[in-house]
């Protein structure tokens, strides 16, 4: 195209120009910022996580650290579903809260517990679903997700299950990846129970035994692990071949390497009380000692472990060394972090009430555990 | 073959046609016909053995009455002129012939013994005082498209008199056909409901009008008017335009993200045959944008950016050509193709928040045709003209979930089709009961300004998934005799066979049961036909049009039992025109059918939030819808370039469908022939041509429209529960205003140019120079609405109050350049120039745009009694500013409650309750 002369350069200009403004880009429309936060509510240790006036429980960490997964209970819903969240690894607000897994749980309670996610990034969980207001599950499952959608997931092992020889397993708790084809927990009894005549129906749960899970390929039984009856915890060790677990009523805590069988204790806490709910990291153990625990025999249950949350202490395993973490009242189920340099619990707190005697007028105080916890993180990173 | 030949041939086709078809719409026609008388002048003897030519070509040939007719002359400007040995030729240099119309030119011939070279008149023949045009009709042109502040077929035909967007004279959408080149096009299914599908590239546009009287018996499928639309051929040499608008450098307030491009290019290819083709494809980041004032809560996200709405993007395809094939000097083929996509992201108030999950949709069209014209020699006896038409025409149309996201490659433009969830399962018809698969459930979301679970929804779409396809293949044959002295004779039919599937599902997400309903779905292929006969004489003055129409329509249904078979009508039209003292008179009847849509024979299931319910049952026997129309017009010139037109007319509407009660249940309802109601109006237009750098044009029209039921889908008769005796009331029949009962309406329009050499010149160039400009004033009554209370149940009688009037005005401002030697021009379109928020929609509970604060505050407490739960600190629910002791909790009424109340203000905003804001389009276009 040429120009005539030079008149026609501002015309030129004019059109060049209106080339240019095609240039230009297009506005946004409006779009909504996140409201979320990565910081916690209050940052005085131990960090205060979760403020839930239901449960949260079952806390894991993400392979990579860079978020932890737990149970959360909701009030708010109809159906009281135990939904899986996730928080951030610092605390803040939770980044996803997965509820009903299926469209037809919509119309039931569905509980997801005990999640945990392989170095792969599967996700392997405890999902149980009753109508709406019961109190028995009328379905659970071990179920293994691809992802951390639960929505994906198909259950791989039903519960209860029975193994020749042992009593009905009802219940399935310290869910772990052994490696990314193998799951290992506690398999064990779960009832529902009432301390007294006037107490609120409550969950009891015991263990059996530890147990494995082969997922590839799947098979239908799982096996036990010798030497385990009434166990209380399992934590994987720094290989899949190795395994740290607590007993029933016991203050040690136990490796065993699986492919050998051969078993050391590991560390004793002997005084402090009855360990369980190991968890190791690298040299690094932590476990619930003592608090408000005991185990007996129930003439119905047989020997069982009642337990409503203990101190939290982290050893060094080379060296023995065990400190006790502070916290306000008693904790459960602490988790290592990756690295090893955080670590979070569910905590319980302590309740306590004032009565008096109708006879004789003294004031007791009585002293209570909430059944509904919360989780605490301690950052041993932190300044 | 000699000119008699043809005649048997083409006689023979007729006979053929008659026999074989019955008829049915007859397409508009893209040509007219030139007619006069030749005498001597002087004498005023009546000469005969004239040959009259149009565009060089001998076109007829005066008999001895002097009179002569050339018909089939395509629409457009031609040069006409009449010759005889002994006489000095005339020439008509500038004789505009419009579509469907005939325009008289007379001549007188001086006779000369020696040869003179012919007579130019360049004065255009002045069709207005034509007796034989007995129709109102309303022209646009390409060069009204090009000039005025319009973009579209649609916009310009909206300003034409008695128009409300696509509501004419009052009625319902989709009582009008649209007719293309002749053949009739109509969006059988859901022309109530939904859009044609198809959409012309304007560049593409030979002419447009809009007839809305007692139009020709070859016109049917129509109850309020139809829309003729002639293409243009390609020219003589290669020529054509690009162009490129946007609004990119106007920033936020006018940016909405428009991109559009527009190709066109035709000339002869080869043997001369000709071709043209366009390419018209446009983008808009918000394609329905609305002059809603911004929130004032600083927490809205719209606060900052109150302009552009998200997810509510618009993408249009649309692409067309023709092939003109000379088969031989009689004989000409015509082969029309088009295609059309427009999809579209809606935005929805409840996924505002989770835009991912709201609906698109999209709706494609094509359109395949020809049309074959035979015709006698200009000096036949028997002077025939035979056209014969093909079409088939396919419309689709989904509506979902967008599976997937979009990819925009330039603006608002992807370049590629959307697809729903679910839309293999809604192809398939399936009418499983399962749910749909990938559908879940919705939940609220937590990812609002206010964090409660409330109003707005996330997760998953809301489970609804609509598809429809309607095909047609059409055969039309229409015929021209003017064998007979002083009458015109048109005879023709056609016939159409078309194939309905449709499937509704509502609630995806779950299955069917007691609380969702079955997925509506249908299968049927209806048959129409209609034939006409329609006759047209001028005895001196008085012109005289009668015809008669037969249509008859057969929905097919798959149950034969439930369908009583054919429906058939025949419609009356007659229309009488005289010349008095300067002006034309026209007085004309006329009695219309239409096939009720479609959709109407088949089940509807819709999610409807009214109490009007969710279902409404099909009718396999609805019959025609019916309308009979009394017309007087006048038209005049009371100055030279000045014409007024003047019309009254009275319509009254039989048979028009809408939802029969079962029982006294709402929602047992079925479809039936059961509303009637009256239109009533009139229409004055003054124009004046432009001449001199100016022109105008003001309508205005001042109509009621009246029926026993509104909308199809409510009731005819209302009924009533009476709140003390609890007794359920069904009124007696009685008409209310209809939807679209638009009272006054002016339409003002204003065109200059500035002359080419006047203006202060800056650096050589006077900028001003050349400068054209239109602007257009809209001055429009309040539509009705129904007020209802807090219960939606109605407040006094359907659509008994209205809207505040409402107002615009627009403008277009050109700049032609030439550069070199190439003619281009620069091009501002501002819409709405003073940016008036008209209000276009009210709530029914308040009669404002906006709710009341007792209605926010009821929703607001009924939300928080279904979630009082405290919200803790972890939640995503959580929202610091409205923890007000600090606890880390949202806790109580005093926390939570202004949390939901300003959910609802969010929720309820009245976005769509505006009409658009201003909106500015800067344009660059080249002509070759």
């Amino acid at each position: 195209m040429a120009i005539a002369s030079t008149k026609d350069l501002p015309r030129a200009a004019l059109v060049a120009g209106a080339f240019l403004a095609l240039a230009c880009g297009h506005s946004d429309p409006f779009s909504t910022p996140p409201f979320g936060t990565s910081q916690p509510f209050d940052p005085t240790p131990p960090i205060r996580l979760t403020l839930n006036e239901a449960a949260d429980r079952g806390a894991s960490w993400l392979p990579d650290g860079s978020a932890l997964l737990y149970s959360a209970q909701q009030l708010g819903r109809a159906d009281a579903d135990v939904c899986l969240a996730e928080l951030p690894p610092t605390g803040g607000s939770q980044r996803r809260l997965s509820c009903d897994p299926t469209l037809a749980d919509a119309e039931v309670s569905n509980a997801i517990e005990s999640p945990a996610v392989s170095a792969s990034g599967s996700l392997a969980f405890v999902k149980a679903s009753s109508s709406i207001g019961g109190t028995n599950p009328s379905r659970e499952a071990v179920a293994v997700a691809p992802g951390l959608d639960p929505a994906t997931a198909s259950e791989v092992r039903s519960i209860p299950y029975t193994i020749i020889g042992d009593p009905t397993y009802t219940g399935v708790t310290s869910l772990r990846w052994l490696s990314d084809t193998r799951l290992v927990y506690v398999g064990g009894r779960t009832v529902l129970r009432r301390a007294c005549p006037d107490c609120r129906l409550d969950t009891l749960a015991s263990g059996l035994k530890v147990s494995i899970l082969e997922l590839a390929p799947l098979t239908a039984t799982p096996a036990t692990v010798p030497g385990t009856d009434f166990a209380s915890g399992v934590a994987v060790g720094s290989s899949p071949d190795e395994i740290y677990y607590t007993l029933g009523g016991d203050s040690r805590v136990f490796r065993r390497l699986l492919s050998t069988g051969e078993v050391s204790v590991v560390h004793d806490f002997g005084e402090a009380g009855i360990v369980r709910d190991v968890h190791v990291v690298g040299r690094r153990l932590a476990a619930t000692v003592g608090g408000r625990v005991a185990f007996s025999t129930d003439p119905v249950l047989g020997p069982t472990q009642w337990d409503s949350g203990g101190i939290v202490h982290v050893v060094d395993i080379p060296s023995g060394s065990d400190i006790e973490l502070p916290g306000p009242g008693l904790f459960r189920r602490p988790a290592f972090s990756p690295l090893g340099d955080r670590l979070v619990a569910e905590g319980y707190a302590l309740i306590f009430s004032g009565r008096v005697d109708p006879i004789t007028s003294e004031q007791h105080v009585d002293t209570t555990v909430s059944r509904a916890g919360d989780l605490y993180l301690y950052d041993f990173a932190a300044p | 073959m000699s000119s008699d030949r043809y005649a048997a041939a083409g006689a023979r086709l007729l006979l053929a046609g008659c026999a074989l078809l019955g008829g049915g719409s007859l397409a508009a026609q893209s040509e007219g016909a030139v007619a006069g008388r030749v005498r001597e002048q002087g004498s005023g003897r009546s000469l005969d053995a004239v040959q009259v030519l149009v565009d060089e070509r001998v076109g007829a040939v005066s008999d001895t009455g002097g009179l002569y007719r050339v018909r089939g002359v395509r629409t457009g400007w031609h040069r006409v002129a009449a010759r005889l040995i002994g006489y000095r030729g005339v020439v008509l240099d500038s004789v505009f012939v419009r579509a469907g119309a005939t325009v008289t030119a007379d001549f007188e011939l001086e006779a000369s013994a020696v040869e003179l070279a012919p007579l130019v008149v360049t004065a255009p023949v002045d069709e207005l005082l034509d007796p034989l045009a007995t129709s109102t009709e309303q022209k646009i042109s390409a060069d009204d498209l090009r000039n005025l502040p319009v973009s579209s077929l649609e916009e310009a035909i909206a300003l034409s008199a008695g128009t409300v967007g696509q509501s004419y004279r009052g009625g319902r959408i989709g009582e009008e056909s649209f007719i293309l080149d002749g053949l009739g096009v109509k969006n059988q299914l859901d022309a109530a409901t939904g859009g044609l599908g198809l959409r012309i590239p304007p560049d593409l546009l030979g002419e447009a009008s809009l007839v809305t009287n007692g139009f020709s018996a070859r016109y049917g499928q129509a109850l309020s008017g139809l829309v003729n639309v002639v293409t243009r051929d390609p020219g003589e040499a290669w020529d054509g335009r690009a162009a490129i608008e946007t609004d990119r450098p106007f920033g936020d307030g006018l940016d909405r993200g428009l991109d559009r491009v527009a190709l066109r290019a035709g000339g002869p290819v080869a043997a001369g045959i000709g071709f043209v083709g366009a390419i018209d494809v446009a983008g808009r980041l918000d394609d329905d944008p609305v002059n809603a004032p911004a929130p004032t809560n600083p927490r809205d996200p719209r606060s900052t950016q109150p302009d552009l709405l998200p997810h509510n993007s618009g993408e249009q395809w649309n692409g067309a050509a023709k092939l003109v094939v000379p088969v031989t000097s009689g004989a000409v083929l015509r082969v029309f193709g088009i295609h059309s996509e427009d999809q579209r992201l809606l935005f929805d108030p409840a996924y505002k928040y989770a835009l991912d999950f709201a609906p698109v949709q999209r709706l494609r069209g094509d359109l395949v045709s020809g049309h074959l014209q035979l015709r006698t020699g200009p000096s036949s006896h028997t002077p025939i003209i035979v056209d014969l038409r093909g079409g088939r025409f396919v419309r689709e149309f989904v509506r979902g979930q967008l599976d997937g996201t979009v990819d925009y490659q330039v603006g608002a433009i992807s370049g590629s089709r959307f697809h729903v969830v679910g839309e293999e399962h809604a192809r398939a018809q399936s009418s499983s009961a399962d749910p749909v698969e990938r559908f879940g459930q919705p939940t609220l979301s937590d990812a609002t300004p206010w964090g409660v679970p409330a109003f707005f929804l996330a997760g998953a779409s809301r489970g609804e998934l609509g598809w429809n396809r309607f095909g047609e293949t059409r055969l039309q044959l229409d015929a021209t005799y003017g064998g007979i002295r002083r009458l015109d004779l048109f005879v023709g039919g056609e016939f159409a066979s078309q194939q309905v599937r449709t499937y509704q599902r509502v609630l995806g997400f779950l299955p069917v049961g007691d609380s969702v309903p079955p997925a509506a779905i249908s299968t049927f292929s209806p048959r129409s036909m209609a034939g006409y006969i329609e006759a047209q004489t001028r005895v001196a003055d008085i012109a005289v049009t009668a015809g008669v129409r037969y249509d008859q329509f057969d929905a097919r249904t798959e149950s034969a039992a439930e369908s009583r078979g054919a429906q058939r009508k025949v419609s009356p039209r007659f229309a009488v025109s005289t010349v008095l003292q300067g002006a034309t008179f026209v007085a004309s009847y006329g009695q219309f059918t239409q096939a009720p849509d479609y959709q109407f024979l088949v089940d509807a299931a819709f999610d409807d939030t009214t109490r009007t319910g969710r279902f409404r049952r099909g009718n396999p026997n609805i019959g025609f819808e019916r309308a009979t129309q009394y017309e007087f017009s006048l038209r005049i010139r009371p100055r030279d370039a000045l014409s007024v037109r003047v019309g009254v007319y009275q319509k009254r509407l039989t048979g028009l469908v809408a939802s029969v009660p079962i029982g006294i249940n709402p929602d047992s309802t079925i479809f039936g022939n059961a509303d009637a109601g009256t239109t009533r109006g009139l229409e004055v237009l003054a124009e004046r041509e432009m001449r001199n750098g100016y022109g105008f044009r003001v309508a205005y029209t001042l109509s009621q429209a009246k029926a026993t039921s509104t909308d199809a889908f409510l009731l005819n008769r209302l009924i009533v529960v009476n709140p003390q005796t609890g007794d359920t009331n069904r009124p007696a029949r009685a008409e209310f205003p209809l939807d679209f009962d638009q009272r006054h309406t002016l339409t003002a329009l204003a065109r200059g140019k500035v002359p080419s050499n006047i203006g202060p010149k800056i650096l050589g160039v006077r900028p001003v120079a050349g400068l054209e400009g239109a602007v257009v004033l809209r001055l429009l009554s309040g539509l009705p609405f129904s007020l209802a209370d807090t219960t939606d149940s109605l407040l006094g009688l359907p659509n008994g109050s209205r809207l505040p009037g409402s107002s615009t005005v627009d403008l277009l401002v050109r700049r032609p350049l030439r550069l070199g030697r190439t003619a281009g021009g620069l091009y501002l379109d501002v819409r709405n120039l003073l940016n008036r928020r008209n209000v276009v929609a009210v709530r029914r509970d308040s009669g404002e745009p906006q709710p009341t604060d007792a209605a926010i505050l009821r929703m607001a407490e009924a939300a928080y009694a279904t979630h009082p739960e405290k919200i803790p600190f972890e939640s995503s629910r959580y929202r610091r500013s409205a923890d007000l002791n600090g606890d880390g909790y949202l806790s109580g009424r005093e926390e939570l409650f202004p949390l939901y109340v300003a959910a609802a203000r969010d929720y309820t905003q009245p976005l769509f309750a505006y009409g658009p804001p201003r909106l500015v389009r800067l344009g660059v276009e080249l002509l070759f």
